[in-house]
């Protein structure tokens, strides 16, 4: 699958499919533990999910206190080596 | 856990693996399920057919209380059939104290057992490599969480492994309780129930709070189906008929 400009629309809907929210409750923000249900297991599925949508590996021990969306987008960002895009196309 | 807790907690699960060894040795068994298929006297063989049978054509796990932790321990004995099932299955637990003693018992039983960290980066690290090379496992599901409450990361990681999950209960009518421990304790030529509830295939697609409430339900449902066979059969006797009321 070819690999996806990371961005925030894409990882809302990648974390939405997850935790099993509607994409307008994940992209509201707030804490992804306490106020949208994410366990661990639910965090490392998310990870494995973007990993492959946007072919980037993170350690999974990086995810510790990772607990927002902007926090989660901010640490794929910075493997990848690209800076986020407002697009949503595949690149 | 670390240090003089961990050391503690290892050193009560061998002490707990000589006991289990010696119960195992007069202990008497009962087979009960809720589809009848594995229904048996004295041995685990058709239910582990169908955990092997499971095993290889996908994945499976073997879920049931913390409070049945010690008592499962005691299926280890070859001579309740469930032994090739535990060769092939792992046996999970977490770095909490009653996890720490199980992994110690399980490890002088000779099960394969996998310690995952109940929180923090070792966590993620531990569930991280599950997920990427898993295999079929038995685990007491409400380890390192409420009691009697079946976490909604143990659903996400059958949903994503499209598990098969068992429910199963193993029930001793003699057995005490240990201070500070969930499990209970089984006593020397104690009957022992264990009971097979109905598996569920748990897929990706499925809510996971709704799946989380099936199982605990199922294993509720399981551990009373245990308790009716125990104490259904001494009934004649004044405190066990007590006994049958207040846990039917």
């Amino acid at each position: 699958m070819a690999a996806q400009v990371v961005t925030r629309d894409k990882l809302v809907e990648i974390v939405a499919e997850e935790l099993q929210l509607p994409t307008e409750k994940v992209r509201g923000g707030g804490s992804l533990r306490k106020d949208l249900g994410m366990d661990s297991v639910a965090a490392l599925n998310i990870l494995f999910a973007a990993e492959e949508a946007f072919d980037v590996h993170v350690p999974e021990t990086e995810l510790e206190g990772v607990d927002d969306l902007d926090a989660v987008l901010a640490l794929i960002v910075r493997h990848r080596g690209s800076p986020p895009s407002s697009r949503t196309t595949s690149a | 856990m670390e240090g003089l807790g961990r050391r503690l907690a290892s050193g009560v699960g061998v002490l707990t693996s000589v006991w289990v060894r010696h119960v195992a040795r007069t202990a008497t068994l009962r087979v009960v399920g809720a589809e009848g298929s594995v229904d048996a006297d004295r041995t685990c063989a058709p239910f582990t057919r169908a955990l092997l049978d499971d095993a290889a054509r996908g994945h499976a796990i073997v879920s049931f209380w913390s409070a049945d932790q010690v008592a499962i321990a005691l299926l280890a004995a070859e001579r309740f059939g469930l032994r090739p099932a535990l060769e092939r299955y792992e046996v999970v637990a977490d770095d909490s104290f009653g996890g720490e003693m199980m992994h110690a018992l399980g490890h002088r039983l000779g099960l394969r057992m996998r310690l995952i960290h109940a929180s923090g980066a070792r966590r993620l690290a531990d569930v991280g490599a599950w997920i990427r090379n898993p295999g079929p496992f038995f685990i007491a599901v409400d380890g390192g969480t409420t009691y009697g409450t079946v976490p909604t990361g143990m659903v996400r990681l059958a949903a994503r492994l499209r598990s098969r999950v068992w429910p199963v209960a193993v029930r001793a009518r003699h057995a005490a309780r240990v201070p500070g421990l969930v499990a209970h304790v089984p006593m020397p030529a104690t009957s022992v129930v264990l009971a097979v509830g109905a598996p569920m295939l748990v897929e990706r697609t499925m809510p996971v709070a709704e799946v989380a409430g099936e199982l605990t339900h199922r294993l509720d449902a399981t551990t009373a189906l245990a308790e009716a066979s125990l104490y259904g059969r001494l009934a004649s006797r004044d405190y066990e008929t007590e006994r049958w009321r207040r846990t039917v």
